[in-house]
């Protein structure tokens, strides 16, 4: 019978093996049709199926299934209130602007969100100044997915003994590189991750990644089921969870070395990550794998957590601990700032937090992240895109429909399954980052099918795939179309086009592999950062250029500058007040919120202030108006562009 | 009105009662957690879920998810082509 390792490797070839072969498909499908309209938009021709779940599946990125997870079990039930505005979000993000920017889309032959803004607002600075932020915020937050998807393949293939062989021969063979990160296994997986991606998304561009997206949307679906099957029956129910929670209080964190009293012997001593053991009557579980090398005496330190609930403690020490074969010497331990010695923290907002001593989630940011999530989806040009290629309205009906059944089968059930984590893995509190392998181990094994765990893995993965492969298009596209073709060599063919996109993918994934290679150290800002950064400079613009008929050149240049404009002054009024990456957040509300209300503000000031719209583009755009016609200027010339 | 200023209108009033579904949602869910998921004492478990959890968010998550399925299968409206 093969080993868990070899079964997760062996999931992984398949799923990749299927990967590759739609991208084969798609490009043997799209071939044939006009390169740009196919390669970046898939001839515009998106079914029900495939707007919905490659709508769904680039939303979910790496970190809706790793940090969204670690999230839950950190801070319990008050993150399905963090969550909350995915009830509407489908309605939101494909409702608001669908219909109209399909509309326009189609009319003006417009294949990115900056030819959109170019076309209605007749300016090449606009169209110039939104693909530099683009591109800008959309390879910075490229880097945090290389990170994470990574550090997943690391994580479902780096027992497998052909895997370690190839990190350390990557090792051996690339010096240079694999010095750059201390672990080779990381760097092995990012390599095997960056790729695959750029290979499938260069092969067979939009239609590729949407076919990909399909699968992976399926493969997150079926994971997540699969895993509150399992967690729900082997927590013993519901009921049985939120009762141990209610008595559940957070640990106490801190550190520890390992130590022996004679030099270590030859192969040296390993205690793998999660082995519980007692110190003085206190029980802890360690965070990270010791190692005490072969002559040394004792280890570096590593993460500990110490349970302190009287109930937990009696649950786990049911069965004897075994002793370890080094000696603990535990460091310091630091209670949390809210929610020590609160049994039941758990289970209320704001939530427990280690660091903060307002909890998790007060009230003001839950107001922020219901407005972010449903906002910032909306405002993603990465889902704009989509809502550019799909068939007709009937499609985007249907699915909205799909769509809001989908979250509701993925968001509120994750909540669920690591709350359940808290109670069938508990210890992990101080590397969260890991539960989602964790659990995934756990259930498989406990329900006798390990193979299953490969499959569950393969999750978080898809994830971070299906976001990664539409940002990576979306980028390429906005260069390749927005500056080359359109300021720098309009009659380029569609042969030099494609070599173009092609170098252009290259160099995108080149860039962020290096900054993977050095990565930033708070991951989950800077993926909250740009995501707020592309939602504000982009959804005023885009939203009222399809809605205001009044709404001009200046309006638009205003909003989207001064929208991100405000968003970045308030993180680097944080970094100077704080010195830290958390921003100041006024009234306690998000700076999403003011670069929004900022965006709005500057669109409107802009627009009293700026040249009326022509006839023409009122016209193109917004029909023939009777009645209250908004301010036109009739004598303007067709084209009014900077 | 032409065609596309009656897609155009449309559209505009459909993203008005987006909008308000929106705000509805969130008035529901932030009141209601406002008001009973900050409390000191433990929440009542309803089904296994905190009283709070399953009203003020699971049933509104219901509720959304039917309305947006009735909403955008009844009420957005073809395009005028």
């Amino acid at each position: 019978m093969m080993d868990g390792a070899s079964v997760s490797l062996m999931a992984f070839v398949g799923y990749t093996s299927l990967v590759l072969a739609l991208a084969w498909l798609s490009h043997r499908v799209g071939s044939k049709k006009s390169f740009l309209n196919e390669y970046f938009l898939g001839s515009r021709s998106l079914g029900v199926i495939a707007l919905a779940l490659t709508f769904g599946a680039t939303s979910a990125s790496a970190g809706s299934f790793a940090g969204f997870p670690s999230l839950i079990y950190a801070h319990g039930w008050v993150l399905a209130l963090w969550i909350a505005s995915y009830m509407i979000f489908p309605l939101c993000g494909m409702g608001l602007l669908g219909k109209r920017l399909s509309r326009i889309s189609h009319l003006t032959g417009a294949i990115t969100v900056p030819d959109v803004l170019r076309e209605r607002f007749q300016s090449p600075a606009l169209a110039l100044i939104s693909t530099v932020l683009l591109a800008v915020l959309l390879c910075v937050f490229l880097i945090p997915q290389f990170t994470l998807a990574a550090l997943i393949m690391q994580q479902l293939l780096g027992s497998s003994a052909l895997y370690q062989d190839a990190a350390y021969a990557l090792q051996q063979a690339v010096p240079v590189v694999a010095a750059q990160n201390s672990d080779p296994e990381y760097v092995l997986g990012l390599f095997v991750f960056v790729g695959l991606v750029i290979v499938y998304t260069m092969f067979g561009g939009f239609r590729a990644v949407v076919w990909t997206d399909i699968l992976q949307g399926i493969v997150m679906l079926v994971g997540v089921l699969l895993m509150l099957g399992l967690a729900l029956h082997q927590v013993g129910g519901l009921r049985a969870a939120s009762e141990i929670m209610q008595d559940m209080e957070p640990p106490e964190l801190g550190s520890a070395s390992f130590a022996v009293s004679d030099a270590a012997p030859a192969e040296g001593i390993r205690i793998p990550m999660g082995t519980w053991f007692e110190d003085e009557g206190r029980l802890f579980r360690t965070g990270e794998p010791v190692h005490i090398s072969p002559g040394d005496s004792i280890s570096a330190e590593i993460k500990i957590t110490r349970i302190t609930t009287p109930a937990e403690i009696k649950r786990i020490t049911a069965n004897p601990i075994p002793s370890l074969p080094a000696e603990p010497r535990i460091n310091a331990l630091r209670n949390y700032a809210r929610g020590s010695g609160e049994p039941g923290t758990y289970m209320r907002a704001p939530g427990p937090s280690p660091t903060d001593a307002d909890g998790f989630l007060p009230i003001g940011l839950a107001i922020s992240f219901f407005a972010f999530w449903a906002l910032a989806g909306t405002g993603q040009p990465g889902n704009m895109v989509r809502l550019m290629a799909f068939t007709g309205t009937g499609t985007l009906k249907r699915a909205i429909a799909s769509l809001s059944v989908y979250f509701a089968l993925i968001y509120f059930p994750l909540v669920i399954i690591f709350c359940c984590a808290r109670v069938l893995a508990p210890g992990f509190d101080h590397t969260p980052d890991r539960i989602m392998p964790v659990m995934a181990y756990l259930l498989s094994d406990n329900a006798g099918i390990p193979w299953l765990a490969g499959f569950l893995i393969a999750a978080p993965f898809a994830a971070a795939m299906s976001t990664v492969d539409s940002f990576i298009l979306m980028i390429t596209s906005s260069v390749v179309r927005d500056v080359y073709q359109r300021s720098i060599n309009p009659r380029a063919n569609p042969a030099r086009l494609r070599r173009m996109s092609y170098a252009v993918i290259l160099l995108i994934g080149l860039v962020a592999t290096v900054g993977a290679l050095y990565p930033p150290q708070f991951l989950q800002y800077v993926i909250v950062f740009t995501g707020g950064g592309l939602a504000v400079a982009f959804l005023g613009p885009v939203a009222l250029g399809l809605y205001w008929p009044r709404f001009n050149k200046a309006g638009a240049i205003a909003s989207m500058l001064g929208g991100f404009g405000a968003y970045l002054a308030l993180y680097l009024a944080g970094f100077l007040v704080y010195g830290s990456t958390a921003p100041v957040r006024p009234l306690g509300l998000d700076p999403l919120i003011w670069g929004f209300t900022a965006s709005l503000v500057a669109a409107w000031l802009g627009t009293r202030l700026g040249r009326p719209n022509s006839a023409r583009i009122i016209q193109e755009f917004f029909g023939q108006i009777t009645g209250d016609s908004p301010a036109v200027d009739p004598d303007l010339p067709i084209k009014d562009g900077m | 009105m032409d065609k596309l200023r009656l897609s155009f209108t449309r559209a505009r009033k459909e993203s008005f009662h987006i909008l308000a579904a929106w705000l509805t949602c969130m008035v529901w869910t932030i009141g209601y957690c406002a008001l009973f998921a900050y409390e000191d004492q433990p929440p009542t478990l309803i089904w296994g879920l905190p009283s709070w959890v399953l009203f003020g968010i699971a049933v509104p998550w219901l509720l959304a998810t039917a309305y947006s399925i009735w909403y955008a299968l009844t009420r957005i409206q073809d395009s005028a082509s």
